[in-house]
C-alpha cells in the first residue's frame, strides 16, 4: 500500500543515515554529557558548594592568631589541624609557602555571653580549590560557634531553634542526587528534542529554498503529507535517543524510574518542539531567519519553564526519581497530549488554507 | 584590496534588503521575553527539584515550616501508612528510608529548618544577639603553577630524579605584600550578609558563618556566555551567507567576476566580524571591562567565523550544517569555558582566552607570554581553517554533492599542487597541521583533566598519539591516492620528509607559547624538551604509515595509522614511566 507520508518520512529518514547527520547528532549529545560528568565535582560544586566536603582526603591546615577555647575545641572536632602563629607577617610567610591554607585571626577580648559583636578575619586562598576545602571545613565549626555563642545570649532575644532528632544518621550520603536528577537527567532526555525540533526547520526550509519543493508537489503528493512526512522522521528518531541514554545511566548505576514513561513524557514534548519547529519554518521559509526564531524561541520556553513550579522538565525529574504517583502523571500527560494537538490542528489549517503557498516572504 | 570592500559593501545591502521585517519584530519580542523570564527567575529563584522530595508530618506548624522549601511534598494529619514516604516526622522525631533519595531529602529538610531559624532570627532585629559572630574574609592571591597538585611532591623532599616533577619556585613578590588587604573593622549591615551580585568583582567580604560562602567560578562561566552567545548566533549567520550562494548557485556568478575567492570569503565575513566586534566591546563595557577586552576576543571570534565558513563550504545539506555548527559551537564553547572553571587554581586555565578575559575584569595584568599562550594556537588555526576553506571555494567543490573528508583531501590536494606536490610540500603540510594537532591536544587535556592523574596521563598518551599519527601521513595519502604508482623508495622519503616538517612545527610552536607548559608533565606527554629521540620518532611513525599505506592501499589508512600510533604510545608510555608505574 502506498502512503506518501511514510514514503516521505522514510526519504528523510535514509539521508539522515546515509550523510552520518546521526552520528553527528550522538557524538554532540555525548559531548555535552561527557562536560557534565567530567565536570560532576566542579559544576556540582558550583551548584552546591557544600558537596564539596565529602571530597576533602587531607585535613585542612590552618593558622590561628589568638585563641578562644570553645572555637578551638570546635575547630579540633571537625580534624583541622590548628598552627598557631604570633604575628600576621609570620603566618602569611607560612600561607605563601602553602605550609597552611589559611588564617584565621581571633581577637583576645572575646566574650561569649557579652553584648559585643565577636569579629573574626579569615584570610582564604583566593578562587582557590583549596580554599573551597577550607570553608568547608571551617564553615561547620563556625557555626557551632556561633550557635553556642547565641545560646548564651539567647535569653536576651527569646529565641528557642526548632529541633528535630533523627535516630540514626545515615552513613552514606546522596551529594549528587540533586545534580543527576534535576540538571543531568533533564539535559540529557532535552538534547535530543532540541536537535529534532532543529532537524524539522531544516527539512521544510531546504526543500523551499533549492525549490525541490514544487517538483515535490507536481507528484501524487499534498503540502500537508509532506509536511508530516518530515514531521514523521524528526519525532521516530527522539524515543530511541532518550531510552538509549536512560538505559546507560541505569548501567552506571544511577538508578532510573519509570523509563517507559519518560520516553512517552518526551515523545510528547518532542511533538510541542517539532510541531512549533515546523510552524516557524512555514512562516518564515528562509533557513538561517527560521533557525535563528527557533534558538529564540527555545530560550524563552526554557528560561520560562525554569519560573512555573511544574515544568516539562520537572516532571522528567520526578519521573526520573520515582517521587510521583501515576494519577498525577496522567494529568501531566494530559496537558502535554493537548498541547501538540492544538499545535497540530493550527499548522494544519494553515497549510490547507486555498490560497496557501510555501514561498520565500523575501526576494531571491 | 579593492574586491574585498566590493564584496563587503554588496554583503551589507544583500543582508539588509534580505531582512523581513516581521521576523525582526518576532525576535525583538523574543528577546525583550528572554529578558523578562531572565529576570523573573534572578528574583524569585529557579524552580528546579520541585515537589522531588515526600514528607509526612503530624504537626501542621512544622509542616508550614518545610513548605517554605518547594522541593518538598508535605502531607499532614491523617495520611495513607501504606504510601512510602521519603522522610516521616512523628512527634520531633524524623524516620528516613534507606535509598538516596530519602538521605537527599534529610539534607534538604536540614537545610530547610536552619534557614527557617536565621529568617527568624533576622526578624528579632537585634544583631549582637541573634547574629553574634561575623567574619571578614580577605581572598589572598597565591602564586599559580601548573604542576598538578597531586602529583607535587612535599616541598621539603629533595626531588632530582624525575625532570617532570617541577617545584615552581615561590618568587618572593612584595610588591603583592604592599597591597595586602589590612582588617578593617566594619560594622556589619544587613545587605552585607544577603544577596550577592555576580557582577561584584570585590575580593574581601563579610558574613555571618552560615552565610560564608566558598569562593566559586560562577562569574566567569556566566561571563563566558555572555560573550559566546552574540558571537556563536553571527557566526551562524556568515555560515548561511555563504550556504546561500551555493544553494542559489549565485556564488557561481561572482566566481566567474575578476575577484579572487579570497576576496570573497574575507569580504562576506568582515561585516561580521565587524557587528561581533560591535557587540563584544558593548558587553565588555557593560560587564566592567574596557576596550582591551578586544584582543583577547579577536582570536575567538575569527574561530568561531573560520569553522563556520568551514562548515558552510563542507556541508551537503541544510541538516548536515546545522549539524556540523552545533558541534563545533558545543566543543569550541568546551575548550572556552571549561578551563575557566579553573581560573586562578590552575595554570592549564590560561589555554582559554575567556580566563584571561577574567583576569581582565578582575583588575589583574595579562603578561605577553599568557596572552600568546591562549591566543596563537586559536589564530593560528582559523588562518588555516581559512586559507584550506578558500582553496576548495570554487565550483567543483561548492556546487557538488562531495563528501566531507573528500572535500577535505581536496584542499589538501590544492595546497600540495602549488608547492609542486614534492617533499616540500608534505614538510610544509605537516608543520601547518601542528596548531591543529595542538587544539585537539589541547581540548583532550581540557576535557581528561579531571579524571585521576594516572588514568588521565594514560589516556591522554593515547589520544594525543592517535591525533599526530592521523594528521602527519594526510600529505602523502592524498599524493598515494592520486598516484598510486609512488615508487617504495619516494614513498619512504616522503614519510621522513613529514615526519621531519612536523618535528620542526612543533618545536616552532614550542618557541613561542609553549614555554610555561612544557615544564608541566602534560608537556613531557606532548614530547616537547627533548631534541633527537622526537625527531627520530617522528620520522620513523611516518615512514611506517607511509609504507604502509602504499603497501596495502589507502583504504588500510587507519589501520597505518593505528600501527604507528602503538610505536608513537609505546615510546612516550616510556618516557613518562617514571609517573605512571607501568
Amino acid at each position: 500500500m502506498y502512503n506518501p507520508i511514510l514514503t516521505i518520512a522514510r526519504k528523510e529518514l535514509s539521508t539522515l543515515f546515509s550523510e552520518k547527520t546521526l552520528i553527528l547528532a550522538l557524538l554532540i549529545q555525548l559531548f555535552v554529557a561527557s562536560f557534565s560528568s567530567l565536570l560532576i565535582v566542579g559544576l556540582t560544586s558550583l551548584y552546591d558548594p557544600e558537596t564539596l566536603k565529602g571530597q576533602t582526603t587531607s585535613n585542612a591546615e590552618i593558622g590561628v592568631l589568638g585563641y578562644q577555647e570553645k572555637l578551638v575545641s570546635l575547630m579540633e572536632e571537625e580534624k583541622i589541624n590548628i598552627h598557631y602563629y604570633n604575628d600576621l607577617q609570620r603566618a602569611l610567610e607560612a600561607f605563601d609557602r602553602g605550609r597552611i591554607d589559611a588564617i584565621l585571626t581571633i581577637p583576645d577580648d572575646i566574650d561569649p555571653g557579652g553584648t559585643e559583636i565577636i569579629r573574626l578575619t579569615l584570610y582564604l586562598p583566593e578562587s582557590d580549590i583549596k580554599g573551597t576545602f577550607v570553608v568547608m571545613q571551617i564553615k561547620e565549626s563556625l557555626s557551632k560557634f556561633e550557635s553556642f555563642v547565641r545560646e548564651k545570649r539567647s535569653h536576651r532575644i527569646d529565641f528557642t531553634p526548632i529541633t528535630l532528632h533523627v535516630e540514626k544518621m545515615p552513613k552514606k550520603s546522596a551529594k549528587y542526587f540533586e545534580f543527576i536528577y534535576t540538571i543531568l537527567i533533564p539535559l540529557l532526555v532535552f538534547t535530543p528534542i532540541i536537535i529534532s525540533g532543529g532537524l524539522v526547520v531544516d527539512f521544510i526550509t531546504e526543500e523551499v529554498e533549492r525549490h525541490t519543493i514544487e517538483v515535490l508537489l507536481t507528484a501524487p503528493v499534498s503540502l500537508p503529507q509532506i509536511i508530516a512526512g518530515k514531521i514523521t522522521t524528526a519525532i521516530a528518531i527522539v524515543p530511541p535517543q532518550v531510552a538509549a541514554w536512560l538505559f546507560f545511566l541505569d548501567l552506571t548505576n544511577t538508578h532510573v524510574a519509570n523509563i517507559p514513561t519518560i520516553v512517552l513524557h518526551s515523545t510528547l514534548i518532542a511533538l510541542t518542539i517539532i510541531l512549533t519547529g515546523s510552524l516557524i519554518a512555514i512562516e518564515y521559509p528562509n533557513r538561517s531567519t527560521a533557525q535563528y526564531i527557533y534558538s529564540l524561541t527555545l530560550i524563552l520556553l526554557f528560561t520560562t519553564s525554569y519560573i512555573l513550579p511544574d515544568s516539562p522538565l520537572n516532571l522528567t525529574t520526578r519521573l526520573a526519581a520515582g517521587s510521583i504517583d501515576p494519577e498525577e502523571t496522567l494529568t501531566h500527560l494530559t496537558l502535554y497530549t493537548t498541547i501538540p494537538i492544538i499545535l497540530y490542528l493550527s499548522l494544519h489549517a494553515k497549510i490547507t488554507r486555498s490560497n496557501y503557498t510555501l514561498r520565500h516572504h523575501i526576494s531571491d | 584590496m579593492l574586491g574585498l570592500i566590493k564584496i563587503a559593501l554588496w554583503e551589507v545591502r544583500q543582508t539588509k534588503s534580505g531582512v523581513d521585517p516581521r521576523a525582526a519584530t518576532l525576535s525583538l519580542l523574543l528577546i525583550a521575553a528572554i529578558a523578562a523570564a531572565g529576570w523573573s527567575t534572578s528574583q524569585f529563584g529557579f524552580h528546579t527539584g520541585d515537589k522531588l522530595y515526600t514528607v509526612a508530618v503530624d504537626e501542621e506548624h512544622l509542616a508550614e515550616i518545610i513548605r517554605t522549601n518547594p522541593k518538598f511534598d508535605v502531607t499532614t494529619g491523617g495520611y495513607n501508612a501504606t504510601k512510602r514516604f521519603d522522610l516521616l516526622i512523628k512527634r520531633g522525631v524524623v524516620t528516613y528510608q534507606g535509598d538516596e533519595r530519602s538521605i537527599a531529602a534529610l539534607d534538604a529538610l536540614d537545610r530547610t529548618i536552619r534557614e527557617y531559624d536565621e529568617e527568624r532570627l533576622i526578624a528579632k532585629n537585634d544583631i549582637p544577639n541573634a547574629f553574634p559572630v561575623w567574619i571578614t574574609i580577605n581572598y589572598l592571591p597565591r602564586i599559580q603553577s601548573f604542576n598538578l597538585p597531586t602529583t607535587l611532591p612535599h616541598e621539603d623532599e629533595t626531588s632530582d630524579s624525575e625532570d617532570i616533577y617541577i617545584i615552581v619556585p615561590q618568587e618572593e613578590d612584595e610588591e603583592r605584600r604592599a597591597t595586602l588587604p589590612t582588617p578593617q573593622p566594619i560594622v556589619p549591615t544587613k545587605e552585607t550578609s544577603r544577596g550577592r551580585n555576580i557582577f561584584q568583582f570585590d575580593s574581601q567580604n563579610i558574613a555571618t558563618p552560615s552565610k560564608i560562602e566558598p569562593p566559586l567560578p560562577f562569574r566567569s562561566v556566566v561571563l563566558t556566555f555572555f560573550f559566546i552567545f552574540p558571537i556563536h548566533f553571527i557566526a551562524q549567520f556568515y555560515s548561511a551567507s555563504i550556504m546561500n550562494e551555493r544553494v542559489r548557485k549565485s556564488g557561481s556568478l561572482l566566481l566567474t567576476a575578476p575577484i579572487r575567492a579570497s576576496e570573497i570569503v574575507l569580504g562576506k565575513m568582515l561585516p561580521y566580524l565587524a557587528i561581533t566586534l560591535l557587540f563584544t566591546i558593548l558587553i565588555g563595557v557593560a560587564v566592567g571591562g574596557n576596550h582591551r577586552i578586544v584582543p583577547l576576543l579577536l582570536p575567538v571570534i575569527l574561530t568561531f567565523l573560520s569553522t563556520s565558513f568551514l562548515a558552510a563550504v563542507l556541508a551537503r545539506s541544510f541538516k548536515e550544517l546545522t549539524f556540523i555548527l552545533v558541534f563545533l559551537s558545543v566543543s569550541l564553547s568546551g575548550y572556552l569555558f571549561l578551563p575557566t572553571i579553573f581560573v586562578n587554581v590552575h595554570g592549564v586555565s590560561t589555554i582559554s582566552p575567556m580566563s584571561l578575559v577574567v583576569e581582565l575584569i578582575e583588575g589583574e595584568k595579562i603578561k605577553l607570554a599568557e596572552y600568546l599562550f591562549a591566543t596563537l594556537p586559536l589564530y593560528l588555526v582559523s588562518l588555516l581553517v581559512f586559507t584550506f576553506g578558500i582553496f576548495i571555494y570554487r565550483d567543483e567543490d561548492l556546487f557538488s554533492q562531495k563528501s566531507i573528508p573528500s572535500k577535505l583531501i581536496d584542499s589538501i590536494e590544492v595546497f600540495l599542487t602549488r608547492l609542486n606536490e614534492g617533499y616540500f610540500s608534505v614538510f610544509s603540510l605537516s608543520a601547518l597541521l601542528i596548531p591543529i594537532a595542538f587544539i585537539f591536544q589541547l581540548v583532550a587535556i581540557v576535557l581528561l583533566f579531571n579524571l585521576p592523574i594516572e588514568t588521565s596521563i594514560v589516556l591522554f598518551v593515547i589520544v594525543a598519539a592517535l591525533i599526530e599519527e592521523g594528521l602527519k601521513p594526510l600529505g602523502i595519502y592524498t599524493i598515494l591516492k592520486r598516484k598510486p604508482e609512488t615508487s617504495f623508495r619516494q614513498s619512504a622519503m616522503l614519510g621522513a620528509a613529514s615526519g621531519l616538517g612536523f618535528f620542526v612545527g612543533e618545536k616552532l610552536i614550542v618557541l613561542i607559547v609553549l614555554i610555561s607548559i612544557a615544564d608541566s608533565i602534560y608537556g613531557t606527554a606532548m614530547g616537547i624538551g627533548l631534541l633527537i629521540p622526537p625527531l627520530i620518532l617522528h620520522t620513523t611513525t611516518t615512514t611506517t604509515s607511509a609504507l604502509l599505506t602504499r603497501r596495502a592501499g589507502v583504504k588500510f589508512y587507519p589501520l597505518a595509522v593505528a600501527i604507528a600510533a602503538t610505536i608513537h604510545i609505546t615510546y612516550n608510555l616510556y618516557l613518562l614511566r617514571g609517573a605512571i608505574n607501568v
